[in-house]
């Protein structure tokens, strides 16, 4: 006769299966023997999981993040001190620390702010910073392409600034942002889920409201400023918090969402080159002709690749 | 899927996106464990961001050598706690079972049913041994597997597993004592 098997070895063996989604009854099965002394310990164990498998209030979540963010960001600085010494390009290591500074001390208030800043501006760098680190800590998919798109319609809307200026130097660069957010785009459209979400008011799923994406807007002024960045590292799915909410309730996968939005924007962002190209001064227009031919090829590879994934 | 050793390795050498991963995967994991320890919901927050700000600093160091990422995060985590306690002078009650939990009508035989919360679950756990509170909030709080708290404790599998069991019966009768005395208490 085999030797039954220790107590705590079946235990074990039923805490698993329990872990895995089987009931109670159905492991105690396996140990009739030892049913009766294992049943009130299982039974405890998954009370016990029940009270202590908790999740972290949301804000705390996005607060840890970003304390997270900050001390990357400082230990950045430092490295690239070190690393480089005196020949170290003091303008973006300046601005990384100013952000961290800033993350911790001020809560973020004024790496905020800093999203309006437009190039050449003193708080560009610590926006161009924040963006990275962002995008670094935003991990899904559908997150991370909404958070690309919303970039892109904001390098666009720094070309028409930069042109109605005639601080025609950073057009090309940040023409250069632009074509790549928009190449990033395509190549993450495979991990947009397709699969159909309920959208209802306020539930955090965003349709593209008109107001945003232009769909029957007017072209906006040439010197408007993009709009201030809400907070990053969504959750896959909830993409879009800028937008407003559906109001009438439906149902939309975040790729059609995607899809539906970046149409618009792409229509509206070409528009708005086109129109700071008509308004420019000669200086500005090859580097506006050139981001014009970046803008409209990148969103058609962006919406192409969208709807050829399966 | 990328593996957490590739990713751990990518952390070491600096990268942050890496790094952001595995604070992703853990972040959950580690509040629990520190919450069902301490028992005090913002404290636990504060510990939890500690905890991940100790090891961005010291993940460049971080080598495999037998003790596993996880175990290691988590190490950081129980060292904090034990630096928690000594500084606010309020070490956590620790009895002996013996001295702690009656025998009897009360035992793990009753089929009472519990209804539990974290501030319930975390005071009870207080009255174990320190290897058992340990194991209890590694395993259930934690979501270590038995393997991964073995590293963490330092001890074989085997000797885990047996201590599981003990602990889960000393929790089970302080348990159900309290809602006896909850119980007789209620109006």
């Amino acid at each position: 006769m085999a030797k039954p098997e220790p107590v705590h070895e079946a235990f074990e063996e039923c805490l698993e299966l329990v872990f895995q989604g089987e009931s109670v009854e159905d492991c105690l099965r396996r140990f009739p023997a030892q049913a009766a002394g294992l049943r009130p310990l299982l039974e405890t164990v998954v009370a016990t999981r029940k009270a202590v498998v908790v999740d972290p209030r949301p804000e705390f979540r996005e607060q840890a993040r970003q304390r997270l963010l900050a001390a990357q960001r400082d230990r950045t600085v430092k490295t690239k001190g070190r690393r480089t010494g005196l020949a170290w390009n003091w303008r973006p290591a300046w601005a990384l620390s100013m952000a961290a500074f800033l993350l911790v001390v001020a809560g973020g208030g004024t790496v905020a702010a800093s999203g309006g800043s437009m190039p050449g501006q003193p708080l560009y760098a610590v926006k161009h910073a924040a963006e990275s680190a962002r995008l670094a800590l935003t991990l899904a998919a559908t997150a991370k392409v909404d958070l690309y798109a919303r970039l892109a319609d904001q390098r666009v809307g720094e070309i028409v600034y930069l042109a109605a200026r005639s601080q025609t130097g950073q057009i090309p660069r940040v023409t250069r942002d632009l074509d790549r957010y928009l190449a990033r785009i395509a190549e993450l459209s495979g991990g947009v889920s397709q699969d159909a979400v309920l959208l209802s008011k306020n539930s955090g799923v965003a349709a593209p409201s008109a107001e945003r994406t232009g769909m029957a807007s007017t072209v906006p002024p040439v010197a408007s400023a993009p709009a201030p960045e809400t907070g990053f590292g969504q959750a896959e799915g909830s993409f879009g918090t800028t937008a407003a909410a559906d109001q009438s309730g439906g149902v939309a996968s975040p790729r059609t969402l995607l899809i539906t939005r970046i149409s618009a924007e792409s229509v509206q962002n070409v528009a708005r080159l086109k129109a700071a190209l008509a308004d420019a001064a000669p200086a500005a227009e090859s580097a506006l002709v050139e981001a014009i031919a970046v803008s409209q090829s990148g969103y058609e590879k962006v919406l192409q690749a969208l709807q050829d994934r399966p | 899927v990328q593996d957490e050793e590739g990713l751990v390795g990518e952390a070491v050498r600096g990268d942050q996106a890496a790094f952001a991963r595995l604070y992703e995967a853990h972040f959950d994991r580690i509040y629990r464990y520190v919450y069902l320890k301490i028992g005090d919901r913002e404290e636990a927050e504060d510990m939890t961001q500690q905890v991940f700000l100790s090891a961005l600093r010291s993940i460049t160091s971080f080598k495999y050598q037998g003790t596993p990422f996880t175990a290691w995060l988590f190490r950081i985590a129980h060292n904090q706690i034990v630096d928690h306690f000594r500084k606010k002078s309020r070490r956590p009650v620790t009895l002996e079972i013996d001295e702690t939990v009656p025998s009897g009508g009360a035992g793990p035989e009753s089929a009472a049913e519990l209804s539990l919360d974290m501030e319930r679950v975390s005071r009870a756990t207080r009255r174990l041994t320190g290897a058992q509170r340990e194991v209890i909030s590694l395993r259930f709080a934690g979501g270590l597997s038995i393997e991964e708290t073995a590293k963490a404790m330092g001890k074989n599998p085997g000797a885990i597993k047996a201590l599981q069991h003990a602990a889960v019966l000393a929790l089970r009768r302080l348990l159900v004592v309290s809602e006896d005395g909850e119980a007789r208490t209620s109006p």
